[in-house]
Parts: C-alpha cells; sequence; structure tokens
C-alpha cells in the first residue's frame, strides 16, 4: 500500500512545549513525593470535608420538594440532581446512625459491588454501613455505604440509595457523561464546606452519580477516573 | 520504569495522534500535555505486567480526547488551523502546504472511527494488531479498513491535483 503522503501531516512538538512540559512532570513528582512524605494529610482532610458535605448532601436530598423556585433540577438519565446556591439549613438535618452489615450479606441486601474489583484496590472494611432512614421525616429512604482503598490510601466511596432520591450540590460545573457508552451518569466536583457554609468545587472529591435498576448510586473519591472504573464494574 | 525514556519516545507519538485528530497544533499540544500530566499522576498506579507503556499512554490519550470532543462539541472539520499556512513567506514550500491542508480537511471529513484509526497508525505510529486491540476489531479488518481509507484518500487527492 503506498501510504508515504499519509505520513506528511507529523510534525515534531515544539522544543519550548516538550521543555515546559517535562518542567511540569518533574515538579509534579517533587509534589507527590513530598505529599507522601506528609503522610498524605492534605488529601485526607479534603476528603473528610467532602464526605461531609456528601452525607449532609444526602440527608438533604429527600424529593423535589425540596427543591426552591430558585434551584435547578436536572435530570441526569433518571437521576435527578438539584444545583441549589443554598447551604442546607441545619434545622433540615437529621443524624442516622448506621448498622455494620457483614459485606458477605451486601448482594443478598440489593448492595452489589463492582467486580472483578481491580487488584490495587481494597474493601477498607469487612463490614459496610446501613443508614436506616424509616420513621424519620426529615430524610427519605435507606442508604448503604461501601469503602474501597486505593494504592494511594485514597479512599473510593459506593453509595446505594433509592431511586427517587435526588442529589443536592450547589455546583452548575455538573457534566454528563456516558458509563460504558450507554449509561449516563453525572460526575463533579466539590462538596459543601460546612466552614463557609457554601458549596465548594476546590475540595479535591469527585462524585459520580447515576441510576442502575431503580438504585441510584453515588461514588465519590479523589480521582474521576478511578470512579468511572469502578462504576464501569457494575456493567457487565 | 524508565520514565525519561518513556516520556522521550512517547511525546512525538502522542503529540502527533492528537495533531491527527484536531489538525491543530496548539490543541494537539494542550492534550498532549494534560495526557502526560494525568500519566505522570498515576505513575504509582501503572503495572507493566498488564499492559505495555504504550498501551497505557495511548488509553489515557485517547480519554483525553473524548473528553475533549465532549467539552468542546466541536466537530472536527471546522478546524481549518492550517489555512495559515497558505499566506506567504520566505522559504514557503506552497505546493507541499496546500496538499497538507488537502489531506488534513479530506481526513476530518472521515467517518470518526475511520479518522481515530488514520490517527492511531500514522499520528501515534501503532502497528495493525495494537489498533484492533484498542478499536475491538480484527486486525484483518484494520488492514483491511486502513487500505480502503488511504486509497479513497490518495483518490480524492489525485482528483483535486489533476483540476
Amino acid at each position: 500500500m503506498k501510504d508515504d503522503f499519509m505520513y506528511s501531516l507529523r510534525q515534531e512538538p515544539e522544543q519550548t512545549f516538550s521543555a515546559s512540559l517535562k518542567k511540569r512532570l518533574e515538579e509534579s513528582d517533587r509534589q507527590s513525593a513530598a505529599m507522601l512524605a506528609s503522610g498524605k494529610a492534605r488529601l485526607r482532610f479534603g476528603f473528610s470535608l467532602a464526605m461531609l458535605g456528601l452525607i449532609l448532601a444526602i440527608l438533604f436530598s429527600v424529593s423535589s420538594v425540596r427543591a426552591k423556585l430558585r434551584d435547578l433540577v436536572i435530570k441526569i438519565g433518571e437521576q435527578g440532581v438539584i444545583v441549589s446556591q443554598e447551604y442546607p439549613k441545619a434545622d433540615q438535618t437529621a443524624l442516622v446512625k448506621p448498622i455494620a452489615v457483614p459485606i458477605s450479606q451486601a448482594a443478598e441486601n440489593g448492595v452489589f459491588l463492582p467486580a472483578p474489583l481491580p487488584k490495587v484496590f481494597t474493601l477498607a472494611d469487612d463490614h459496610y454501613l446501613f443508614y436506616q432512614a424509616e420513621g424519620n421525616e426529615k430524610v427519605r429512604g435507606d442508604w448503604a455505604e461501601v469503602t474501597w482503598i486505593g494504592p494511594n490510601d485514597e479512599k473510593i466511596t459506593m453509595t446505594v440509595m433509592e431511586k427517587e432520591v435526588m442529589v443536592l450540590i450547589g455546583s452548575e460545573s455538573l457534566k454528563e457523561i456516558l458509563l460504558k457508552g450507554t449509561h449516563t451518569a453525572g460526575l463533579y466536583k466539590g462538596g459543601w464546606n460546612t466552614d463557609t457554609q457554601s458549596w465548594d468545587e476546590s475540595i479535591p472529591v469527585y462524585s459520580l452519580v447515576f441510576v442502575k435498576e431503580g438504585q441510584s448510586i453515588c461514588f465519590t473519591g479523589s480521582n474521576s477516573e478511578d470512579l468511572i472504573l469502578m462504576a464501569e464494574l457494575l456493567f457487565p | 520504569m524508565d520514565w525519561d525514556e518513556i516520556y522521550q519516545s512517547m511525546l512525538p507519538r502522542v503529540f502527533n495522534y492528537f495533531l491527527y485528530r484536531t489538525g491543530d497544533l496548539n490543541i494537539a499540544q494542550d492534550l498532549a500535555g494534560t495526557t502526560f500530566e494525568r500519566a505522570w499522576s498515576k505513575k504509582a498506579r501503572y503495572r507493566s505486567d498488564l499492559a505495555s507503556a504504550q498501551t497505557w499512554m495511548f488509553g489515557i490519550a485517547r480519554n483525553v480526547f473524548r473528553e475533549y470532543l465532549r467539552e468542546s462539541r466541536k466537530r472536527l472539520s471546522s478546524l481549518v488551523p492550517f489555512e495559515q499556512g497558505t499566506q506567504h513567506s520566505d522559504g514557503f514550500d506552497r505546493d507541499s502546504e496546500d496538499t497538507k491542508i488537502l489531506l488534513r480537511r479530506l481526513i476530518a471529513m472521515l467517518p470518526e472511527k475511520d479518522q481515530e484509526l488514520v490517527a492511531l497508525k500514522y499520528g501515534a505510529g501503532l502497528n495493525n494488531r495494537e489498533i484492533a486491540g484498542f478499536l475491538h476489531l480484527t486486525e484483518s479488518n484494520v488492514g483491511t479498513r486502513l487500505f480502503r481509507t488511504v486509497e479513497s484518500l490518495r483518490k480524492q487527492m489525485e482528483e483535486n491535483h489533476e483540476r
């Protein structure tokens, strides 16, 4: 096949670009090494802050009735999302104490885990947490949480809720993506910051939400690609 | 792993993959930069027993390109940055540049899968077997499809030159 002409568009990257990228990568290596040395304290703090935000979001994610006139209600596939500029009010919160359930009972309780799990991720615990909201007027439905630990000690949490639950976020940076090219999901960054009482997109945590077989599923973690990887394992 | 060696050998290939896909030098550099930064942030997780560095890098590059398409919502055929090359300057090889512009336009008009084939073959420098792995095609399927695509491009180039 005479295809020499097809190579005619090839170029060498500009030297200034190549040198500047190399410098950025070397700097990134140095920062990673420094972060590892400091025990990843910053990441852990960010994650715990965002997890608090996520828990609040779930507690406030009651139904579309929660949406106010100023709020934006978005449907990502079957998943409802309320985008609000208003920090959830404290008098609407409810504390729900979780029950630890053996992970071996997850499937029979309707909590299906991603499989086969990438070897670099391990379950954080041999139990998952079950939050029973029955009888509590302020929250809707029950939910379960499963947590995995990644190779750099980062956490990925999967929350399984009722399909009708709407996720409450304060970010308009919600993106629609496709899992396995067919299943619609919403991806966003940040969480509710309890200190500033506002949505904080600088919190280095991503959330991926979607509905699968009547359940609303949310993965949270510091790396959006890992969340997508885990979520796609739910779609064989 | 010799990451310096990976950087040196993969940068031109990743950059050219994006150049063939977008036709824009600056966008190709941006996307190549994003690919390497993402790969470097995951170096600790890379497992050479599961995939070669090349497969790993192009897996990331293809994800970066999909995200770019999603976010920009641009049609590649609308990008004609190399038009700038038609303006005269010292030592400018007009015929050669015109040919490149035409080829770039013709590639941009190919179906999406064929654009990807061309970018992986002629931009990234992958062989048919490696491309087959990425696109979930058989090796012979890749060969046949590439042959038809290249022949069609050549014919169109020749027809255009005859005018």
